[in-house]
């Protein structure tokens, strides 16, 4: 019985990159395939998410459907939607942009940049 | 305002002072297979629910109660976001069901099939009334996603909008 003592991920024998085990003066043990956990869906891994933060905004007098699409872990999303709530940041009222797909991270760090200073308002939208 | 710039969903208001109330906050994801039944008596989701699974051997499946005669499903098995419009376009066709059809088409346009979890206008936020089979991918990262976010919800459910 070989004893591995290395396992690392390699190109291997026109196979594409696989794990590798080998032994403790670099033979090469035995292979699996490699993979990347979520990669396949289009995920990153088990603590990133999609949230969508959505409803009827209202700019000047101008109202319209508004969505932000925000990414990232539980805390990033909860501190962007924060963000968004107090500061009343709504998407800005340009033909085919209000529907954004940000980072919560990249939302908290420059808010203006996806949205202006508007209201949220009650009304019927279109979506669930 | 650049009257160009205004869109197909934008509309000029009457008022200047509208009534004020919060955002909703939404689950959303590509590759897990959700419906939104609106207006649907429980027996029938429940009937759906199974057929579905069952065709597209799904593995399992939760239902929601979002509002009296409002309910959504979420499957368990992970797809692929082609196979995902292509079931939920399968149940409205099957079903006639009018109002999922406009569930379908709003997905597709965005990209993303979302659900609500957060409270909506005197509604409350969905509870969870039946789940069956297997609950360890689609369902698990739901209810995930509804655990870690309920610091989320409570802020937007206790936050007031400043007149």
């Amino acid at each position: 019985m070989v004893k591995v003592t290395k396992q690392s991920k390699e190109i291997w024998c026109k196979r594409g990159v696989v794990n590798v085990a080998r032994d403790s003066k670099g033979r090469f043990v035995s292979w699996s395939p490699f993979k990347e956990i979520g990669s396949r869906y289009g995920g990153f891994g088990e603590h990133r998410k999609e949230i969508a933060f959505y409803g009827t905004a209202q700019y000047h007098r101008l109202r319209y459907s508004a969505r932000y699409d925000f990414t990232g872990s539980g805390k990033q999303i909860r501190n962007a939607v924060a963000l968004a709530l107090n500061e009343r940041i709504v998407p800005k009222p340009i033909r085919g942009r209000t529907f954004i797909r940000v980072s919560a991270s990249e939302f908290t760090r420059d808010p203006y940049r996806y949205g202006c200073t508007g209201d949220w308002v009650e009304y019927e939208i279109e979506s669930p | 305002m650049d009257a160009q710039a205004i869109g197909w969903n934008m509309k000029l208001s009457r008022h200047k002072k509208p009534k004020l109330c919060n955002p909703l906050l939404g689950f959303q994801d590509k590759q897990t297979v959700k419906i939104d039944c609106d207006g649907w008596p429980f027996k029938k989701v429940k009937y759906w629910a199974g057929r579905t699974m069952e065709w597209f051997k799904l593995g399992g499946y939760l239902i929601a109660k979002s509002s009296e005669k409002h309910y959504h499903i979420v499957f368990n098995r992970f797809v692929t976001w082609s196979k995902n419009l292509s079931i939920i376009n399968w149940v409205a066709q099957q079903s006639k069901s009018r109002k999922l059809d406009g569930y379908c088409i709003m997905q597709a346009i965005k990209e993303n099939s979302t659900l609500r979890i957060s409270k909506k206008q005197g509604k409350p936020t969905p509870i969870i009334v039946f789940r069956y089979g297997k609950q360890d991918k689609g369902i698990k990262k739901y209810l995930q996603c509804r655990e870690e976010l309920k610091p989320t919800l409570e802020m937007i459910d206790n936050y007031a909008p400043l007149p």
